[in-house]
């Protein structure tokens, strides 16, 4: 389905993203699916999705340098 | 700190994104390895423009052994896939000789540095034999196997963990293992395909957590634009000066089809463009301030055989970077073993390697390793369980303490590293000391050394004492495997030693064997890994020691060993820390 639809971006599902295993979504219409697991939503929820699992890295936007680490 | 940056031009259609690539490294100063694939042996434009960078940047041509999808391979050898190393031995010489050929023809010299995410011995004897002026190769990813494969939804084929994490002499019958001497190296140099996170690599898969940003953005530790981590990284590796002797390495390999649309990128190509950008611009301003030194892959080579000799050690003291959790680890690695010390668990064995045993492996489908590359552990508490889950626990090394009658195991007491010594015969790791116990509480400090000579000991130091003394079981549970499932123990014997020893062979039935006099001694011997372990007393106190078989539920050894402890005078407000006793267990590792 990706094939015939390049517009549409690619997606992994986001379930699956948080066991730490990539899976593309399929999507109909709309809705995006995962052949792995019964994830289905549409792209909003994925990205909202997306965004909760970035969460747990507290320090993605922080910068430590030498300095930093010493105190790590 | 020394850095390598190469670049995979492969498909002609991404040409555009190489030039890019390219031009990021030059405008930052930095010289890049151009490793091509037959994809873009096949494509004139590339060649052009690798012989135009060599001239008028500097930058070396070496040969990749990526992309074996490409055409003229399907119709050398009838199919294609990504893994030179899992080719028969027919097609793998093939390829070589085919490759080698298309490279002469192209550039009208040989190659002497090529790349391929792993090169199993049967290979590097092919390379050695067919390229023989090779001197420098990428060989090995850190780490990678069982959480990468299961990463990719169980279909990266690519086992390859128990290496080094930095450059390394290969040994000639484990590409992965530390050679010992100059008899036992295969002839070239290694290094590792990218740097890895020395936490994370351990904790999960570590496709995501490389000096490779878009593998960063794989795993979604950026945001925006914004991805510090990159730079995190590239500082936790600086930092490791201090710890061998003033020497780094770090490198990038990043191909062209990350900064184009990626099917593990959620993002658009632009954003993996700019932070790779950002990556180069950090490394060009290290390199500008003195910091940083970068050098061809075969430049680098020569470098490594002038100042680092074969048989010497390395540490990595990583802390952890993006999450948060202020954990640290201690790894270790020579010619004998890789040990990895968690600090989070008491600084217990979290992995660990014993290329003392110096297994032999080749993969492919003559090889019975199949496509299992990786260096055999016999400690792996991520694959292995480690901390007890739901009923026992798993490999890994530990003390438990009776305070008052009551058991308690240090693995569940977090310390953190507070300090390093890298002397000449051993590396001392010391521990903040911990305070254990509920009630009664006891104050242990805890220092491991890890000897030249394939020895740990484990030194346990009474700090403070509610209840006068304490008993300490060092112990040590293990079982070889290479992945998450259990191997058959058929062959393992485990004994202990008292005034005669007792030994049994291994058949999953629970048995104990105990000593009770002093001079006592545990061990087991692994012949999957040629490899014997022995605890021994190293501080002339009196010790008991046990073996444990395990059984179907828990296909472990248990090797322990049990002394008392006490403070040597009694506490006051003038008493030191010093005034306490102090174990010194020693975990021999030999070959068998
Ligand atoms: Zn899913």
């Amino acid at each position: 389905m990706r094939q015939t639809e390049p517009d549409v971006a690619t997606l992994r599902c986001p379930v699956c993203f948080d066991r730490e295993i990539d899976v593309l979504l399929m999507h109909r219409d709309e809705r995006y699916y995962c052949v792995k697991c019964s994830y289905r939503g549409d792209a909003d929820d994925v990205r909202t999705r997306h965004r909760h699992s970035r969460s747990k890295f507290v320090n993605r936007t922080r910068r430590i340098d030498l300095g930093g680490i010493e105190t790590l | 700190m020394i850095l390598n940056i190469m670049h995979r031009p492969d498909r002609a259609e991404r040409r555009g994104l190489f030039e890019l690539e390219q031009e990021y490294a030059h405008a930052n100063g930095i010289r890049t390895t151009i490793l091509m694939t037959a994809e873009s042996l096949a494509d004139p434009a590339q060649v052009a423009l690798a012989k135009e960078h060599a001239a008028e940047f500097g930058d070396e041509i070496g040969l990749s052994f990526h992309g074996l999808t490409h055409r003229s391979i399907v119709d050398l050898i009838g199919y294609g896939q990504e893994a030179l190393w899992l080719l028969s031995l027919v097609h793998k010489r093939a390829v070589i000789e085919h490759l080698a050929r298309e490279f002469e023809d192209s550039f009208g010299f040989a190659p002497t540095s090529l790349a391929s995410y792993h090169l199993d011995a049967s290979t590097m004897r092919l390379v050695r034999q067919i390229m023989p002026q090779v001197r420098a190769a990428v060989a090995g990813c850190f780490e990678e196997g069982v959480r990468v494969f299961h990463g990719c939804n169980h279909s990266w084929y690519l086992f390859n963990e128990g290496m080094p994490w930095g450059p390394w002499y290969p040994s000639s019958s484990h590409t992965l293992r530390p050679a010992r001497d100059a008899d036992d190296w295969c002839g070239i140099v290694a290094v590792p395909h990218l740097m890895r996170d020395m936490v994370l690599s351990y904790e999960g898969r570590n496709d995501f957590w490389a000096s490779h940003p878009p593998n960063v953005m794989r795993g979604m530790g950026y945001e925006g634009e914004e991805c510090p981590y990159d730079r995190n990284l590239i500082d936790m590796f600086r930092w490791q000066e201090q710890f061998n002797g003033g020497y780094s390495y770090y490198n990038s390999f990043v191909s062209t089809a990350w900064l184009a649309e990626h099917h593990a990128i959620d993002d658009r190509p632009e954003v993996a463009q700019s932070l790779y950008r950002q990556q180069l611009e950090y490394l060009g301003e290290l390199k500008r301030s003195g910091n940083v030194q970068d050098m061809t892959l075969t430049g680098f080579a020569d470098w490594y055989r002038d100042h680092r000799p074969i048989g010497s050690t390395e540490a990595f003291f990583a802390k952890e970077l993006l999450y948060g959790s202020g954990k640290h680890y201690f790894w270790y690695v020579d010619a004998n073993w890789r040990v990895l010390l968690d600090a989070t668990q008491g600084g217990g064995i979290g992995d660990l390697r014993p290329y003392v045993g110096e297994v032999a492996v080749d993969t492919g489908p003559e090889s019975p390793a199949l496509c299992y590359g990786t260096y055999p552990y016999l400690i792996q508490s991520q694959h292995r369980t480690g901390m007890p889950n739901h009923s026992s626990d798993g490999a890994r090394s530990t003390a438990l303490v009776t305070i008052a009658g009551e058991v308690y195991d240090l693995g569940e007491y977090p310390t953190r590293i507070a300090r390093v010594d890298r002397g000449p015969q051993a590396t001392v790791v010391e521990f903040e000391p911990v305070a254990v116990g509920d009630g009664a509480v006891a104050t242990i400090a805890t220092t491991v050394e890890l000897h030249r000579n394939g020895a740990i000991v484990y030194r346990r130091k009474l700090v403070a004492c509610d209840d006068g003394e304490i008993e300490v079981c060092e112990r040590v549970k293990l079982a070889p495997g290479i992945t998450e499932y259990p191997q058959p123990l058929a062959g393992v014997t485990l004994g202990v030693v008292d005034e005669a020893p007792t030994e049994i062979d291994y058949r999953y039935d629970g048995r104990r064997l105990a000593t009770s006099s002093s001079g006592a001694r545990a061990y087991a011997r692994f012949p999957s890994v040629s490899t014997r372990v022995e605890l021994e007393p190293a501080d002339g106190r009196r010790w008991t020691a046990r073996a444990e078989e395990g059984h179907l539920f828990s296909p472990y050894v248990t090797l322990s060993m049990t002394t008392k402890l006490s403070m040597t005078t009694k506490l006051s407000m003038t008493t030191k820390p010093s005034d306490g006793q102090e174990s010194a267990l020693c975990v021999r590792l030999s070959r068998m």
